[in-house]
């Protein structure tokens, strides 16, 4: 029985994180119901207009309401944020599995790939391949993709190198169980929960590259409404009429946040039971 | 006059919606130069006993509730964390259960052991490392000059165990609890361990609280036992008598789980069932769900450890009976 | 006829910790944990397998399940070599053979539920339709005293005693003929310990399995099995009926062993070092036999040669040099 309370009391981070994506989440699926007003119609007489009853967030350059370009935004970035996840996890996962499952040439090439892709500066290595495929929203999957997968590979082979000499999975050898059987209904399942984790807390990660990258242009081309575009049409006139930046500005900060508390919160709770 | 004295002594773990006793109302006593065993299953709260004495309890939520420690003639249960830090390491040593988590990797055993010595006694680093080299030749170490710069993962378990006597009785205390020393160590190696700590009790004349789960080096190695289950003490008595007639049934039950002797194709005489979880202890006799001679009085008495004769306790109801 | 278990001249290898143990093993050099070891068992044998750590009964073990490959020498299951198993066979070798863990608690897949883990061996091996499936988990449950509705839990709800219980299930729902118990009860509370020591007797008696006891403490042994092996560096050195060897050890390691292990009674001996320090890690084995440098009654001739085979009297096997001598000393 193990007397000791844990360090740091069992906290409400992951209620906290899960509500405030699951916020953002109902907010941008219901943005044709909730906002006020069509986002893309601008009106000549509202431009620059600061927060008022009537525009709650203001207005920007063009006369357009900035909380319903928020809504709408929130479409794009949550969507590119969360799908670009799902390849590089994919990938990453298949490749460290084998990695560690079979070691020997099987672990080295993948490890020493890794070591290569890992001394890489992140987004400069992002940048590299969207120049050679092209900006727009494919390339930024496919880059995001081609560089995230070596995170979750890590995880994957460390976790499965440890398990395969487990207690458990001798068992299942002795009781005549085959090779892929052990790999993906024993090893596969206990080793993939730290690399969900992880997964979860890069959405974060991918939510701040999507917009970098909008920002710069090369992601999602006009006319879609995306934070990361709000703010660079808006950096012009950001002395007078700060508004327009910093209402994106405060979106990304606090989706972010929602991410990394569930991310943070999730392991803590794991970790409490194991 | 008793070494240490400890008289119902009650530890409390709190939570935030609750609190746990781990353990209740416990006494003993153990005179000086005494091997003293302590015995129980996982969860008896037996190490928890033990650190409550110098109030080194894991984690920051474990409290001494009440009760008295009285050492040497002085109640150190009540005495402010200061009073009680000369206490700790110089009168009262503790060899913890991992030993391989009790060294700094990365500072070599010598080293460690002359920091101690050089802690307790002012001196400085030569005559320290001087020290330090006699105390690894005193527990048998081979070539102590040379060992004294090794690092512990050099060590093999029942070296390392040694190196760990030599820590603890560096500041030469009075009472040296021992935490399941032997636990995980070959029977030859654990043989080695415990030959040598009563060499060195036989020399330098300190007491020993032994835990141990094991009743066979209760029988070889201590002079008395107390039994704990379920957070308490239910019998407290000299090796010889607790042996040849045990005055409480989880004793005996013990005694007989796995004997020495036993008829072709006999069963074990398994006690049945489990300890109970402290969250959820049964009224009356804490024992009474598996003890084989449970009667009315066990379901609802409050089983108090009685004193039998003056070197034996009991907590059993029906000790009168089972003494005849 | 041939034994049901034959382990001939077995030799096996120390599981590689690096490259250069590993290429050390393809060459067939390097340290072998069991060296040229051989044993046999009848079928409802009931032997146990005593030594400590390092003695290589682990290595042993798992090449006895095929889990490891064999270095030199061979085992035969019932007429049949482990070296050539494959595909139809192996499946078959893995129903008849089963083992329990060093730590049965390790041994569950914590993501899988009592039923899931006892349900899965039976599914894969194609023993039963889908409600036959259900019935035999609950016979194997109710078997090994596990109470039905424990049926869901996983094992973190379980205690230590019902792991045990579980674990012990798993390796039965393939009807194994031989069982071997590989040092699995040492974890255990001795209350709880006596249950499941009660168990495995009951479990062999009803189903005649043949069993290997793997133990480092010779104590539990005594209560589950009629003979005994005594394992000092990957060899056997003294074998024979399980209360002889307790009550009469004849090779010096076997008498410093038993001298050694706590004897519960109130007028015990206080103990004595019967041994000096460890015995020497994945070393290479030191030459002639292989005890000789910590032997209390070492001569000459232990350092030359391999110890050569005495049977006293008929029913104990000694490996030993100075036998009789070293018996002698100890009565």
């Amino acid at each position: 029985m193990n007397l000791a309370l844990p360090i740091g009391r069992r906290s409400a981070t992951l209620y906290h994180g899960v509500l405030i994506v699951l916020v953002w989440v109902i907010l941008a699926l219901g943005a044709s119901a909730i906002a006020p007003y069509d986002p893309t119609v601008g009106n000549d007489l509202l431009a620059m207009q600061g927060p008022s009853a009537l525009h709650w967030f203001g207005c920007d350059n063009q006369g357009r309401d900035i909380l319903s370009r928020l809504l709408y935004g929130a479409r794009t970035d949550i969507t590119m944020a969360a799908l670009a996840i799902f390849p590089p996890f994919v990938i990453g996962c298949g490749i460290g599995l084998v990695a560690g499952y079979f070691g020997g040439v099987s672990d080295y090439l993948p490890i020493r790939l890794l070591d290569v892709t890992g001394s890489f500066p992140y987004f400069i290595l992002i940048l590299a391949v969207i120049s050679v495929v092209g900006p727009g929203q494919p390339g930024f999957y496919i880059s995001v993709a081609a560089v995230g997968w070596v995170g979750y590979a890590r995880i994957l082979r460390n976790q499965t190198r440890s398990l395969r000499q487990g207690e458990f999975v001798t068992a299942a050898r002795c009781l005549g169980f085959s090779g892929p059987r052990i790999l993906l209904l024993h090893i596969l399942p206990n080793a993939l929960l730290p690399a969900a984790i992880q997964a979860i807390s890069d959405i974060a990660l991918t939510l701040m590259l999507a917009v970098a990258l909008n920002y710069l242009g090369l992601g999602v081309q006009a006319p879609a409404i995306e934070w990361g575009r709000m703010i660079s049409e808006g950096q012009a006139y950001l002395a007078p009429d700060p508004w327009i930046c910093f209402f994106p500005g405060a979106a990304i900060m606090l989706l972010a946040l929602g991410f990394r508390l569930a991310a943070d919160g999730l392991a803590e709770r794991l970790e409490g039971e194991g | 006059m008793a070494l240490l004295s400890v008289s119902h002594l009650a530890v409390d773990f709190h939570f935030p919606r609750y609190r746990i006793r781990a353990v209740d109302d416990v006494s003993f006593t153990i005179e000086p130069g005494e091997v003293l065993g302590l015995v129980g299953e996982s969860g008896a709260g037996k190490t928890v006993a033990c650190r409550a004495l110098i109030r080194l309890l894991p984690g920051r939520n474990g409290r001494i509730a009440s009760g008295r420690v009285d050492f040497a003639g002085r109640d150190i249960a009540r005495l402010p964390e200061e009073d009680l830090r000369p206490y700790r390491g110089r009168q009262i040593a503790f060899m913890f259960q991992d030993s391989a988590a009790q060294f700094d990797p990365v500072m070599s055993v010598g080293a460690q052991i002359a920091e101690t010595i050089a802690f307790h006694d002012n001196l400085d680093h030569a005559e320290a490392r001087g020290r330090a080299i006699e105390w690894l030749r005193q527990v048998g170490l081979a070539d102590p000059q040379h060992q004294y710069d090794w690092f512990p993962h050099q060590f093999s378990g029942g070296l390392r165990q040694r190196v760990l006597i030599a820590t603890a009785l560096a500041a030469s205390p009075k009472l040296l609890i021992a935490d399941e020393p032997t636990t995980g160590l070959d029977v030859t190696v654990q043989a080695q361990i415990l030959r040598l700590l009563l060499d060195l009790r036989d020399k330098l004349g300190f007491a020993i609280i032994l835990v141990t789960p094991d009743l066979g080096v209760v029988a070889e190695v201590c002079d008395a036992a107390a039994i704990m289950y379920a957070g308490r003490i239910v019998e407290q008595a000299p090796k010889s008598e607790l042996l040849s007639r045990p005055l409480h049934p989880y004793s005996e039950a013990l005694m007989r789980a796995l004997p020495d002797k036993l008829a072709p194709g006999a069963p074990l005489l398994s006690i049945a069932g489990q300890a109970p979880s402290l969250a959820a202890l049964p009224r009356g006799c804490r024992f009474h769900p598996r003890c084989p001679y449970v009667e009315e009085a066990c379901r609802f008495g409050d089983a108090q450890l009685a004193q039998v004769s003056p070197w034996r306790t009991s907590a059993c109801l029906r000790w009168q009976i089972l003494a005849q | 006829m041939s034994a049901f278990l034959e382990i001939s001249d077995l030799s096996v290898a120390f599981r590689p910790r690096n490259l250069a143990g590993w290429l050390q093993r393809r060459a067939g050099s390097g340290a072998r944990a069991v060296n040229g070891l051989s044993l046999s068992l009848e079928r409802g044998d009931t032997l146990a397998l005593i030594g400590e750590r390092g003695c290589g009964k682990n290595r042993l073990v798992r090449a006895m399940l095929r889990l490891t490959g064999i270095a030199a020498g061979d085992i035969h299951f019932d007429g049949q070599s482990l070296k050539t198993l494959r595909g139809p066979a192996l499946a078959q070798f893995r129903r008849r053979v089963q083992m329990l863990s060093p730590d049965p608690i390790a041994s569950l897949n914590p993501r899988l539920s009592v039923a899931e883990t006892l349900a899965e061996p039976l599914q894969v091996h194609g023993l039963g339709a889908k409600r036959d499936i259900a019935r035999r988990v609950e016979a194997l449950m109710a078997e090994v005293g596990l109470p039905a509705d424990l049926l869901r839990r996983r094992p973190a709800a379980l205690t230590a005693g019902e792991c045990h219980r579980l674990a012990i299930a798993r390796a039965l729902a393939l009807e194994p003929e031989l069982l071997i118990v590989n040092d699995s009860l040492a974890g255990l509370d001795l209350s709880i310990q006596a249950q499941i020591i009660n168990l495995l007797s009951e479990i062999r008696h009803a189903r005649n399995l043949t069993l290997v006891y793997v133990a480092h403490d010779p104590r539990d042994a005594r209560y589950l099995c009629r003979s005994a092996a005594i394992m000092y560096l990957g060899r056997i050195v003294e074998q024979g009926p399980i209360e002889e060897i307790m009550t009469r050890p004849r090779h010096p390691y076997s008498q410093a062993l038993l001298a050694a292990t706590p004897k519960m009674r109130f007028d015990a001996p206080p103990p004595t070092a019967s041994l000096a320090g460890d015995p020497p890690r994945d070393a290479d084995l030191p030459p002639g036999c292989a005890f000789h440098p910590r032997c209390p009654k070492v001569k000459a001739v232990c350092r030359a040669g391999l110890p050569p085979v005495r049977r006293p009297d008929g029913t104990v096997t000694v490996w030993c040099h100075l036998y009789p001598e070293g018996a002698a000393a100890r009565q």
